[in-house]
């Protein structure tokens, strides 16, 4: 992809259509990760591409226009995300479409336990996880410190395990009652 | 019995993309004007730059022996220690050039309100720490303290505890904590630093018997992380950072006698059911406020030794709605044990410790992790309340 890159920052446009084709499909899955709409999805695609493709003279190092596209619809789906946050879509309600729509766990909870988690942890979840990427690349994409991508990654563990658990923790007194009957 | 989350995650499968996107996607490629134009411009700009460039070169080339040592290689060393709430100290220093002249040096050290928090194992305290070096031609880095030590602890571990402080408006700083630390020695290279499901600390000395409080000596060593920077050229440059802690309290999370997650937790108790040791009363001799007040609030934490323990308690006191006490645990020889401090008619400070009902250790040893506040409802709100009115 490295050659490809080089060519369309020369202005070769097949070439850059061609890097597009190849990075589509994990632009999509990342992006419906975020939003949850397949048409918002496809919309953050699109306006990364656009943006993508007028600032790709400015990229330093040919190698890295991975990141650096990820790190462009991210941004594009995290802006889309708030504006859109207000409104509640009555399919999102109806539970359509989802995060299943991206990704496969083969776990239904799981899956609706990660959809669940906030942006943030959905985020470094779907990079580490889904699209294999290392904690330096996660940091460089999100633009946040190494540090932070393993807290969040640890932090969202948590949280699926505690979605995932059978019962909410006891309240204290269920807890006294407990032990006295123990 | 569900499979691990981690391998189920791990195993998750890409599911074919809608046809539709991709049409929408080619449409918008078509849609995009080439610019072979511009880049030929680019081009033709680059190879100016690129002859003024080679120019360049030659001159100074020619004038080398008229000109001061070139400026080879620079790096930038960062040091971050993690504060209780929100407050992260930042020590940014240098650029050192081969030439050994220092170009820049920033110190800064934050602090709102808090204290620091980490685990205290009796010498040191484990301090949260990032450590960076940026710059060019970097062959290889490594910190080393002369007191303390560093340390790392996984953060997958099942026995490791993450407080995350998003909370507080600072996401980028989470407190871990645990008692599960590998020691790494005096030394920590960039490489090591860069491992992943690895949280470092600095075992920073602590000595809990100067302070606790936010107006009187140091508690926390200030320390000095030394910083080796080796080039590519071979050239190896060496640096200093200052970590000053200030005159902060601390919270100090100790498991020895639990057996499990070092965790600090406040209580409350009715002290009817407990057992009162007699001989454990007695006038405090130190009385320090961690912060003299915020808001409505003053809290104090202290600190004395009773047969061969060292016992901690906190108290906060309600300025508006009259004397409150709050305690910690600890488990001495099987019995739940609460440190209560209580405000005399005189203005003393009565410690004094009780053995708690058989029940409630039990459920205290049961359900330590999961940390029993038996506040007042509301209380974190209305101290949160308290701090940003």
């Amino acid at each position: 992809m490295t050659e490809l890159v080089k060519l369309a920052k020369k202005g070769d446009k097949p070439a850059f259509d061609e890097i597009i084709r190849l990075c589509t499909a994990d632009m999509f899955r990342i992006a419906m990760s975020i939003l949850n709409n397949k048409d918002d999805a496809d919309d953050a695609v699109c306006e990364a591409v656009v943006k993508a493709y007028e600032n790709i003279h400015k990229l330093n190092d040919c190698k890295f226009f991975k990141t650096w596209i990820i790190r462009t619809l991210i941004n594009q789906a995290n802006d889309a995300y708030k504006k859109r946050n207000k409104i509640i879509y009555l399919h999102e309600l109806a539970g359509e479409p989802r995060y299943e729509d991206a990704y496969d766990l083969g776990d239904d909870e799981l899956s609706a336990a990660v959809s669940d988690l906030s942006v943030e942890y959905k985020t470094v979840i779907t990079l580490y996880y889904f699209q294999d990427m290392r904690i330096k690349e996660i940091a460089s994409v999100l633009k946040i410190p190494q540090g932070t991508v393993k807290w969040r990654l640890s932090k969202a563990k948590s949280k699926l395990k505690e979605k995932l658990s059978e019962a909410p923790p006891p309240k204290l007194k269920e807890r006294v009652e407990k032990c006295e009957a123990i | 019995m569900r499979s691990d989350i981690d391998t189920t995650l791990r195993n998750a499968k890409k599911i074919e993309i809608p046809d539709s996107t991709i049409d929408k996607v080619d449409i918008v490629l078509r849609g995009l004007k080439p610019q072979r134009d511009t880049a030929h411009t680019k081009t033709v700009n680059k190879k100016v730059a690129i002859i003024a460039a080679v120019a360049a070169v030659i001159a100074i080339m020619i004038a080398y022996p008229l000109l001061p040592a070139p400026i080879n290689n620079s790096f930038t060393a960062q040091a971050r220690a993690v504060l209780y709430h929100d407050i992260v100290l930042h020590s940014d220093t240098m650029a050192l050039h081969t030439d050994g002249r220092q170009i820049e040096f920033n110190f800064s050290a934050t602090r709102e309100f808090g204290m620091w928090a980490g685990f205290y194992d009796g010498e040191h305290m484990y301090l949260s720490i990032a450590l960076d070096v940026t710059g060019e031609n970097i062959k290889s880095a490594e910190f080393s303290v002369t007191s303390g030590f560093f340390a790392r602890q996984r953060v997958d571990s099942e026995n490791v505890l993450i407080i995350t402080l998003d909370e507080y408006g600072n996401e980028s700083a989470p407190l871990i904590f645990g008692t599960e630390f590998e020691s790494l020695g005096n030394r920590l290279t960039l490489e090591d630093m860069q491992a992943e499901n690895y949280s470092f600390s600095l075992a920073v000395p602590f000595n809990h018997r100067l302070s606790f409080g936010g107006n009187s000596d140091h508690c926390l060593e200030n320390l000095q992380v030394h910083v080796d920077v080796l080039f590519n050229n071979g050239h190896l440059q060496s640096d200093t950072i200052a970590l000053d802690f200030g005159d902060g309290g601390a919270v100090i999370s100790f498991s020895q006698d639990m057996g499990t997650l070092g965790e600090f937790s406040f209580y409350r108790m009715n002290l009817d059911e407990a057992t009162l040791i007699p001989e454990s009363v007695h006038v405090l001799p130190l009385r320090e406020n961690f912060y003299d007040s915020f808001g409505r609030w003053r809290t104090e934490m202290h600190v004395w030794e009773r047969e061969d323990r060292t016992i901690y308690a906190c108290t906060v006191l309600f300025r508006n709605d009259g004397d409150e006490e709050r305690y910690m645990f600890s488990m001495v020889g099987g019995n739940a044990v609460m440190p209560v401090i209580r405000l005399s008619a005189n203005g003393n400070l009565i410690a004094m410790e009780y053995i708690l009902p058989n029940e409630v250790a039990r459920m205290f040893r049961e359900y330590w992790v999961d940390s029993v506040y038996m506040l007042p409802e509301g209380w974190l709100d209305d101290l949160l309340d308290g701090l940003y009115d």
